[in-house]
């Protein structure tokens, strides 16, 4: 088969899920086409609803209409293909129990955790996405979509919390981080549990109508635990999640300092999309070689915050100088956008992708 | 071996039940008490940190060595004399609201405390109105602020313009760090001191009150 043939088949396999012919060359680097773009912009998005119509924060993740709308404008704002839904990452351990600290502007971040211990962890229940916490909103989110959305020329990607973001959340971190130490068959105990609900709710929301779906799980970074207990505590945790899900490719965003554990990450099977913070992407590139495997991420969401257009201009350069002539790169930030990003360090990120993302890139 | 040393290893590997054992035999033997925290507990803890920024250790190592910081710290605390060291001034330290990421919050406010400074940990997520309450009825004469995340940055800001406003700022000294923080953003904001690690927040508070 011709490089050619191949190419056409990957756009159209691309195709198939619901991705446009533009995105999917872009993807594969076809010269003439344009890096394709991925705003994370889950928290952002809820602030500027809040900002604009005075809707708390609480109100607006609690209710499907609210949120996927937060969502749909910031991506009608920005004219970005491939919408991402990231929320906040409490949605499985708050269906465990673990209660949120809710403010008015912004997400829900962990209050106090569903148990104390992990010697509790047999008293834990496995909710049911259908029933329990802000589970059924994020699934009506996803039917919203498919009903209203989905012919209006956008990419929806649902998220799920990955299996140690949300232990963490669920017995709290501090205790995980002491657990994967002393009592490991405990945490593998919790792991256990809480994958359950990943891959429940995940198909869940699959089946009401995603276009894909992604994982977050910046617990498992080397900022946080080392690639040994990446290994051992998230690695096969991750891989019984995603080849489980009705899915033929996920993506995995893991934020924080990741260099050290790309080689086991890539090897996660169905896994289609990493999504990078802190890494040096011409080594990541090296080190996915011929695999069809997709980097996005890497600009800092500190500079898109406080930097200049100029700043933002010339890192978003930086990161589209060290793509190859493959493509396989999303221009993406490095984790979600920070409520309060100036618009116009969004739009220089975006214009800068327009103006110097034409493969071949040459920066 | 050594007991100093060997304490410090313990703070080192993390091993909780042989910190215990030997800040109770320094007891025991009358060893001085400031020369073990010194020596052993912080010297131990600063290799912990080392490690740290060398990718050889990472949050549970950390957490495991600060625990067994933390009860050799408890055996010594009632057997600290009062010196210098234990008249430093008061300080109050807290992540600022929007944030509940504490663990190296955690981490520097233990080390003040074995360091002998009077510490008002207010926790988590504190909003500016709590931190300024604080300040004003302890009399302290440090604030320091912590912050993980970007959206936050801004919070360190708007306390510092409160603590003008309540003319405040003349009387506290204030201290900054968390992993979105830098010296930059310090002179941008008119902070006093930014930190990157638990030893260089000792070191600067310790160089600056005690000259």
């Amino acid at each position: 088969m011709t490089k050619g043939n191949q190419m056409s088949l990957i756009v159209e396999g691309l195709k198939k899920y619901g991705i446009s012919e533009e995105f999917a060359n872009g993807l594969i680097g076809t010269p003439g086409s344009t890096v394709p773009i991925l705003l994370l912009a889950g928290g952002y998005s809820v602030n500027e609803y809040f900002k604009k119509t005075g809707i708390s924060a609480k109100e607006i993740v609690s209710n499907a209409n609210h949120l996927i709308k937060s969502q749909v404008d910031i991506h009608y704002r920005f004219k970005v293909e491939l919408l991402s839904c990231l929320v906040d990452l409490n949605i499985i351990s708050e269906s465990f129990g673990a209660e949120l600290y809710y403010e008015k502007e912004v997400l829900p971040m962990p209050n106090k955790p569903a148990i104390n211990s992990l010697s509790d962890v047999d008293e834990l229940e496995i909710p049911d996405p259908k029933k329990d916490g802000r589970m059924p909103v994020i699934l009506d989110c996803a039917k919203i979509y498919k009903e209203k959305y989905s012919k209006k020329g956008f990419t929806y990607s649902g998220i799920i919390e990955g299996p140690l973001t949300a232990a963490s959340n669920v017995v709290g971190i501090e205790n995980l981080m002491r657990g994967m130490k002393k009592s490991p068959n405990l945490v593998h105990k919790l792991l256990e549990k809480v994958s359950e609900v990943c891959i429940e709710f995940g198909n869940a929301q699959i089946e009401n109508g995603l276009d894909s779906l992604g994982i977050a799980e910046p617990t498992a970074s080397s900022t946080v635990i080392s690639p040994e207990f990446f290994k051992e505590f998230c690695v096969p945790y991750l891989k019984r999640i995603n080849l489980k899900l009705n899915t033929m490719g996920m993506s995995i965003h893991i934020c924080g300092y990741t260099q050290p554990i790309i080689e086991q990450w890539i090897k996660i099977p169905k896994t289609f999309v990493i999504s990078v913070d802190d890494v040096d992407l011409k080594k990541a590139f090296n080190i996915i070689g011929k695999k069809f495997i997709v980097v996005a991420g890497n600009l800092s969401t500190t500079s898109l915050l406080r930097g200049s257009p100029q700043e933002v201009e010339k890192i978003t350069k930086d990161c589209l100088s060290k793509v190859g002539e493959n493509g396989k790169y999303i221009a993406s930030p490095a984790c979600d956008l920070a409520p309060g990003t100036p618009e116009k360090n969004i739009n220089a990120f975006i214009n800068t992708c327009k103006k110097y993302g034409k493969y071949p890139i040459n920066l | 071996m050594n007991l100093l040393k060997e304490l410090e290893d313990s703070v080192i590997e993390g091993n909780e039940e042989n910190a215990k054992k030997i800040a109770q035999e320094i007891v025991n033997k009358n060893l001085d008490i400031q020369d073990a925290i010194f020596s052993a507990l912080l010297s131990g803890m600063k290799k912990v940190g080392e490690l740290y920024e060398n990718h050889e250790y990472f949050i549970p190592e950390i957490i495991l060595s600060a625990d067994a910081l933390n009860v050799a710290f408890e055996i010594f605390t009632p057997h600290l004399k009062e010196t210098k060291e234990s008249v430093k001034p008061t300080v109050v330290i807290g992540v600022v609201k929007g944030d509940i990421h504490e663990i190296g919050k955690n981490i520097v406010s233990t080390f003040l405390s074995i360091s002998g400074y009077n510490v008002i940990d207010l926790g988590r997520n504190v909003h500016s109105n709590i931190f300024m309450e604080e300040i004003e009825k302890s009399n302290a004469q440090i604030l320091c602020l912590s912050t993980l995340m970007s959206p936050t940055l801004d919070e360190m800001r708007l306390i510092i313009d409160k603590l003008k406003e309540k003319g405040l700022r003349d009387k506290v000294k204030v201290m900054i760090g968390g992993a979105t923080t830098n010296p930059e953003f310090k002179e941008e904001i008119g902070a006093d001191f930014y930190c990157k690690d638990a030893i260089e927040a000792v070191n600067t508070l310790n160089k600056y009150f005690l000259k």
